[in-house]
C-alpha cells in the first residue's frame, strides 16, 4: 500500500513513535519539499525531532525531486498532491484541515496520521498496549475526538470474519 | 537578517508602560519588547488560522519565516486544537477501513497462494 506523507505526518507519526514502523511497512513518498522543510531546515535549526525524523526517512521512503509551483498552500503540499497525480490509489496521510479539504476537492483518498495508527494495531503490526502508549503520545497534537475515536477503536476492536 | 519596515503605529499609553516594563524584566528595550510582542502574537493568529483550516501549516511557517516546529510548539503551548474537522475524521475512517480491508484479503490471498 502506498502511502504519501506531508510535514503533518511526519511530525505527528515521529512523535507517536511509529514512523519507522509506518516507513518499513507501508511503501512511503516523501516529496523533497516536505523533506527539506522538516529535516534539511529542522536540523539546521537544531530541532531533536528532525534529526530523528531524517535518520528514518532516509533510506525507508522515496525522496522525489521537487515541482516548480506557485503555491499559496504551501509547497509541500503542492508536491504532495503532484506526486499523488502519479501514483493512482495511493493514500495522502495528513491531519492538516487545510490541506484535507484540498485532498477532498481533488479526489483523493486520505487518512490522518491517528488512523494510520489504529489501522497498524487493525493489520496487527502493533500490539494492542503498545498501540494505546502511541496514541498517548499524539494526544497533545490531535484534537480530542480524534484521540478518544481512535481510543475506542483501540479498545473495541471490530470483529472480522 | 529577516527585512525589517517602519510602520507607524499608535499604541495606548497604558500598553506603552507595559513594554516599558517588558523591557526592564528583560533587559532589552521598549522596540525589541514591542517586535517580540508582534511576533509571537501574529504566530497565534496564524496557528488559530491553521486551527480553522483557513491555511495550512506549512504557509503559516513559511509567512512568518519561521520552522514548521515552533509552530506546534505554539499549537501545544496555547492549547489551539489543529487537526482535521468531524467530517474529514469520518472520511479518514472509511479511507482506513477500506486499506486495511484491502491488505487483508492481499495478505490471505498470499496465504491461500503460498
Amino acid at each position: 500500500m502506498q502511502l504519501v506523507l506531508d510535514a503533518d505526518a511526519l511530525i505527528k507519526l515521529n512523535r507517536a513513535g511509529i514512523l519507522q514502523i509506518v516507513l518499513s511497512h507501508f511503501d512511503c513518498t516523501v516529496p523533497a519539499a516536505v523533506y527539506d522543510e522538516v529535516v534539511t531546515k529542522g536540523s539546521e535549526l537544531r530541532y531533536p525531532d528532525a534529526s530523528a525524523i531524517g535518520e528514518v526517512v532516509d533510506g525507508l521512503a522515496e525522496i522525489p525531486p521537487a515541482h516548480e509551483s506557485k503555491s499559496v498552500t504551501g509547497k509541500g503540499e503542492e508536491d504532495v498532491l503532484a506526486i499523488l497525480a502519479t501514483k493512482p490509489g495511493a493514500y495522502a496521510v495528513s491531519d492538516d484541515r487545510r490541506f484535507l479539504r484540498q485532498l477532498q476537492a481533488s479526489g483523493v483518498l486520505y487518512e490522518t496520521p491517528t488512523d494510520i495508527l489504529v489501522a497498524l494495531y487493525e493489520l496487527g503490526v502493533v500490539i494492542q498496549t503498545d498501540a494505546l502508549i502511541y496514541l498517548e503520545r499524539l494526544r497533545d497534537l490531535i484534537r480530542p475526538e480524534s484521540y478518544s475515536e481512535a481510543r475506542r477503536d483501540i479498545q473495541n476492536p471490530v470483529e472480522t470474519p | 537578517m529577516k527585512k525589517n519596515k517602519v510602520v507607524p503605529l499608535r499604541i495606548p499609553e497604558n500598553l506603552d508602560e507595559v513594554a516599558r516594563l517588558s523591557a526592564e524584566l528583560e533587559h532589552t528595550d521598549k522596540a525589541t519588547a514591542m517586535r517580540q510582542w508582534l511576533h509571537e502574537g501574529a504566530a497565534i493568529y496564524l496557528v488559530r488560522q491553521v486551527g480553522e483550516g483557513r491555511l495550512t501549516m506549512n504557509r503559516a511557517a513559511e509567512l512568518l519565516d519561521v520552522s514548521i516546529y515552533d509552530l506546534y510548539d505554539i499549537a501545544e503551548r496555547y492549547r489551539i486544537e489543529i487537526g482535521a474537522t468531524d467530517e474529514q475524521r469520518r472520511f479518514s475512517r472509511q479511507s482506513r477501513e477500506q486499506m486495511v480491508d484491502s491488505m487483508r484479503q492481499a495478505q490471505n490471498t498470499a496465504k491461500a497462494a503460498g
